[in-house]
């Protein structure tokens, strides 16, 4: 059978040519660019059990969208519509041509202008049902067309604080994408008017025209009609490969290589170009109170055209709230910092040199280390000291003569090397020590010490020491009735996942509000390290926001696990902070005879004996 | 003699001013005032800067300046509103009231709550403490930090600007009285224990008073008060208890490391405005929080509202005998609307 032809196809096809040309040369490209390691990795998972994982993540993320069914099921319902109804467009209406020719390869414009070719009720084998089944598919995408407009109009209708900006090519695009199955159901309807034919959809709409059968048909409507279908559709695949459409195919080659193994540094290429614009990493930024324009969506958008400067690189808290909303899975941290390292000197931070790490050298095995911000918390600190003693466990403080870093600022502001020499001095240090348990205050120091140095000991943050303390028994602790909630400092919560540790400690003290910024969903309280271009004032705005979002009338004090969170919040609380071991210092039940149990394999140092009040 | 009345809130150094003055004139006069005993902040104060008059003197001269009042002491105004007909209703903590024909608020500053700048120490060192506290343990209110007394060779640090010129806590503005009160209270120290060092950390010395430049000299010369351009960035304890300082020299622009006995923070004055002035009866107030009067030039005094006038430090930091002139300004504008 020979293929049928008309001129209108000519748009269509150029626009579908030029991006299939595209989109290959962009895999070739993200192809090439990976390390020899990485290629060989994915080549030897192709035909795996991966290939399937991903297959199925593809559907589930890609047609289905789950993750952003979970941020807001209108939402996820307007992704998904969208996705699957023009999915479903494709796949019908090639099975349809299939069954129409015979032939298994047909023209690419066969099955898009399929009415347009063949108007009027055309019988072959199931012709009904796919017709039928075209409709559900167009009613299905029309049904996610009009959701986007209303979302432009009212973002928060679909569960959405704020809507991300958009630049030309996506306006473009997006205008295109609007139009495309608006004027394929009126191209149809319209054929459908004149030479009968359609389903419930298109069917429905050619008797709605059919009065006006005669007019369309002299005036040649139907083929003016198809003509602009041609048009809108070449036009949005045109587009595609320069706007943020490019994301539906990235995503799916992004999950691919994925399971493929290929390493996150390789994949960065692919991750900025799988970016869908969607706008939900904006509502958990922390930076929203003091403006639109540095969160994640418009940073990835720049690198993506190559016009990041090193001030938007740094335009960020790094409180990784955007990271841990993102559908896509996105690793947004790492993007930002790719970003930092390229312009790393405009915003250096100078490495500490001497760092005196005067760490047990006479036998204490458990080292406690306050953090550098520790200096500024003197309450934090001298609780922890308190509560060590009560707990009778002998300590050595760590860098006592203060001079010491963790190595997290040079890492957050690019300098990687200059952190890693950071690291390799301070793990040196640690390892000529006796040292088995490190503990520290500071979210960050954890962080560090925990993800980023390769310590034969065990780390730990001081809520988790507390949590173990108390729950031994070790520590004790009296409830009062005071009314407290609890910061989550995103270093800890977010960028270590600790956030059952404080709350099982604190609400055996007190009782302890839950929040819709918890966890999660914490806010960051302006005062984060990953910022150096941050000014005061807007520090302070973030920390008003965050604690007028968790703060209620009842709340008689706000505690949190970071000496930063507690600086940061207390400038701007209308009710008390203090740091979880300062609430445990208050609610310490002192023993003055209390029995120390002799735990043969406690990593704890105790004094084995009796310990005085 | 008028039958007009008029309220005063606050019996410090401008509220006493202003009941002078309006006693004087034969006007009826209510002085509401939260403590027992008039003079504000001088009863918090031993001496005066800058020629160390007791700072009880003053107060009681003060008070000896007004003529009949109705003194409401121990009376923590909660509230006033104001009628269509212009009158102001005050109301008082057991619940009754009182009406004026115009009103004088004389509320004053509060002190800088130096647990805020936690880096400091202060609440967690007992050696640290605040020039308030200070005036009180010059005065033999409250006894030094124990140990200090039996110590030969005393190290005293002395910092300024604190919880002032400091964005971190939410102040830029500079408290003016606290320099002086630094070299003042250092003199004080240098006198009480003759054989300590003092070594003050300042940003800019700011002697605008009379006779305050004179005493910053006499410090240095007389009592060899060490004085250094630099911020204290933070203060820990050491096992004997004594105070590890860390600062920055800024003229040098190199760290300073130092240990002291005893630390004394030089603490700013805040705005301490109750809501009723803001919501109720319309006052404006600058960046700092203070009161705004009309302008600063020649209606410092006025408000938008009819009747009502601002006197003393609730506008913004000022020394004991400006606040008490401040008052009695206040007054003279309200006697001369009166009589309009
Ligand atoms: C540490 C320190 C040392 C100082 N030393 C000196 C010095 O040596 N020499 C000097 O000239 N100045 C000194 N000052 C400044 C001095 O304290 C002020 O100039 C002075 O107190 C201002 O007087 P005022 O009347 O404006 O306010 P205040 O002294 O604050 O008086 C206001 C009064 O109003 C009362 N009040 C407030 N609201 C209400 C209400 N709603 N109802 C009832 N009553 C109310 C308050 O309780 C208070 O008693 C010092 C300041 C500080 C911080
Ligand atoms: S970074 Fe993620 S959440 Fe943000 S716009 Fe892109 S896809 Fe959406
Ligand atoms: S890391 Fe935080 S501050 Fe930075 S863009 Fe993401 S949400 Fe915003
Ligand atoms: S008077 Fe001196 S100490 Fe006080 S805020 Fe001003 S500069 Fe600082």
């Amino acid at each position: 059978m020979t293929q049928p032809f008309d001129w209108f196809v000519i748009p269509f096809a150029i626009g579908f040519w030029s991006m299939m040309l595209l989109l290959v040369v962009k895999i070739c490209r993200w192809w090439l660019g990976f390390s020899s390691v990485d290629k060989k990795m994915a080549l030897s998972r192709i035909f795996s059990v991966h290939t399937l994982r991903a297959l199925v993540e593809m559907v589930r993320e890609g047609l289905l969208h789950r993750n952003i069914f979970r941020v807001s099921p209108r939402l996820g319902y307007m992704h998904m519509s969208l996705a699957m109804g023009w999915f479903l467009l494709i796949v019908v209406g090639k099975f349809q041509t299939l069954a129409f020719t015979g032939n298994h390869v047909n023209a690419v414009w066969l099955p898009i202008f399929f009415k347009s070719f063949y108007p009027g009720d055309v019988h072959f084998a199931g012709s009904v049902v796919y017709e039928f089944l075209m409709d559900a598919a167009l009613l299905l995408v029309l049904s996610g067309v009009a959701l986007a407009w209303y979302k432009r109009v009212a973002p928060s209708a679909l569960g959405m604080r704020k809507s991300a900006r958009h630049i030309w090519p996506d306006r473009v695009a997006l205008t295109f994408l609007w139009f495309v199955f608006p004027v394929r159901l009126l191209s149809e309807g319209g054929t459908a008017a004149i030479h009968g034919g359609g389903s419930f959809l298109t069917g429905t709409v050619g008797a709605v025209l059919s009065p006006w059968a005669d007019l369309l048909a002299a005036w040649q409507v139907d083929g003016a009609l198809w003509w602009g279908y041609s048009i809108v559709l070449g036009g949005f695949f045109l587009m595609l490969p320069w706007s943020r459409y490019m994301h539906i195919p990235a995503e799916l080659v992004l999950i691919l290589f994925r399971h493929w193994g290929v390493s996150p540094q390789s994949l960065q290429p692919i991750e900025l170009e799988a970016c869908s614009r969607c706008g939900i990493c904006i509502d958990g930024c922390a930076m929203l109170p003091v403006g639109n324009d540095g969160q994640a969506v418009y940073y990835v958008r720049d690198a993506r055209y190559g016009y990041v400067t090193a001030a938007k690189a740094h335009d960020c808290l790094m409180c990784g709230s955007c990271e841990s909303r993102c559908p896509v899975g996105l690793r947004l941290g790492s993007l930002r910092l790719e970003g930092r390292r390229k312009g790393a000197s405009d915003w250096a931070v100078n490495p500490v040199e001497s760092a005196s790490v005067a760490v047990g050298a006479n036998g204490g095995r458990v080292v406690y280390f306050p953090g550098c911000v520790g200096a500024l918390t003197p309450a934090v600190t001298s609780a922890m000291r308190r509560l060590m003693q009560a707990a009778g466990v002998s300590f050595v403080e760590m860098d006592a003569n203060n001079g010491m870093c963790c190595g997290r600022p040079l890492f957050l502001s690019g300098q990687a090397d200059a952190a890693r020499a950071q690291v390799a001095q301070n793990s040196q240090l640690l390892a000529a020590s006796e040292a088995q348990v490190l503990v520290t205050s500071c979210p960050v120091c954890y962080k560090m010490f925990s993800q980023y140095y390769q310590l034969p000991i065990t780390v730990m943050h001081h809520t988790q020491w507390l949590k173990q303390m108390v729950g031994d028994g070790r520590l004790q602790v009296s409830h009062s009735d005071a009314v407290m909630v609890y910061h989550d400092p995103c270093e800890l919560g977010r960028g270590c996942g600790v956030y059952d540790e404080p709350r099982d400690v604190l609400s055996r003290m007190v009782t302890l509000q839950s929040s819709s910024d918890q966890r999660q969903a914490s806010l960051c309280c302006g005062g984060s390290l990953g910022g150096y271009r941050m000014k005061d004032a807007g520090r302070q705005q973030i920390a008003s926001h965050a604690v007028d979002r968790l703060v209620d009338a009842r709340t008689q004090t706000l505690v949190t696990a970071c000496p930063m969170c507690k600086k940061t919040l207390a400038a701007v609380s209308p009710v008390k902070v203090k740091d979880i071991a300062e609430v445990t210092l208050e609610h310490l039940v002192l023993l003055p005879f209390k029995k120390i149990p002799h735990q043969e394999k406690s990593l704890l140092v105790t004094k084995q004996e009796l310990v005085g009040a | 003699m008028h039958t007009k009345k008029i309220a005063v809130i606050g019996a410090g150094p401008a509220g006493l001013g202003a009941a002078s003055v309006l006693s004087r004139n034969g006007l009826r006069v209510s002085v509401f005032h939260r403590e027992a005993a008039a003079g504000g902040h001088l009863n918090d104060w031993a001496w005066l800067f800058p020629r160390f008059v007791p700072a009880r003197d003053v107060a009681v001269s003060m008070a000896a300046e007004t003529r009949q009042v109705d003194f409401h002491p121990g009376c923590h105004i909660a509230g006033v509103s104001r009628h269509a007909n212009g009158q102001f209703k005050i109301v008082m903590p057991d619940g009754q009231t009182e009406v004026a024909d115009a009103l004088v608020y004389a509320g004053g500053f509060r002190v800088f709550d130096a647990s805020r700048k936690e880096e400091l120490g202060y609440g967690i060192y007992p050696r640290v403490v605040t020039s308030a506290d200070l005036e009180k343990m010059l005065a033999g209110e409250v006894p030094f930090p124990v140990e200090l007394l039996q110590q030969q060779a005393l190290r005293i640090g002395v910092v300024h600007c604190v919880g002032s010129r400091d964005e971190k806590s939410g102040n830029r503005h500079c408290s003016r009285m606290c320099c002086v009160t630094g070299v003042k209270q250092s003199i004080e120290l240098r006198k009480r224990f003759p054989n300590s060092r003092v070594t003050a950390f300042y940003m800019d010395m700011r002697m605008f008073g009379n006779g305050y430049e004179e005493l910053y000299l006499e410090a240095q010369r007389d009592w060899q008060v060490l004085f250094v351009r630099g911020r204290v960035s933070e203060v820990a304890e050491s096992d004997e208890g004594r105070l590890r300082v860390k600062a920055e020299d800024t003229l040098l622009g190199r760290p300073i490391r130092d240990e002291f006995d005893l630390l004394v923070l030089m603490v700013g004055m805040e705005a301490d405005l109750p809501k009723w002035l803001i919501e109720d009866l319309g006052v404006k107030q600058i960046d700092a929080g203070f009161a705004r009067g009309n302008d600063e030039l020649v209606a410092s005094n006025r408000t938008p509202t009819r009747g009502l006038y601002l006197a003393g430090s609730c506008k913004g930091p000022l020394s004991v005998a400006e606040a008490w002139n401040d008052g009695q300004a206040a007054a003279q504008q309200l006697l001369l609307d009166l009589n309009r």
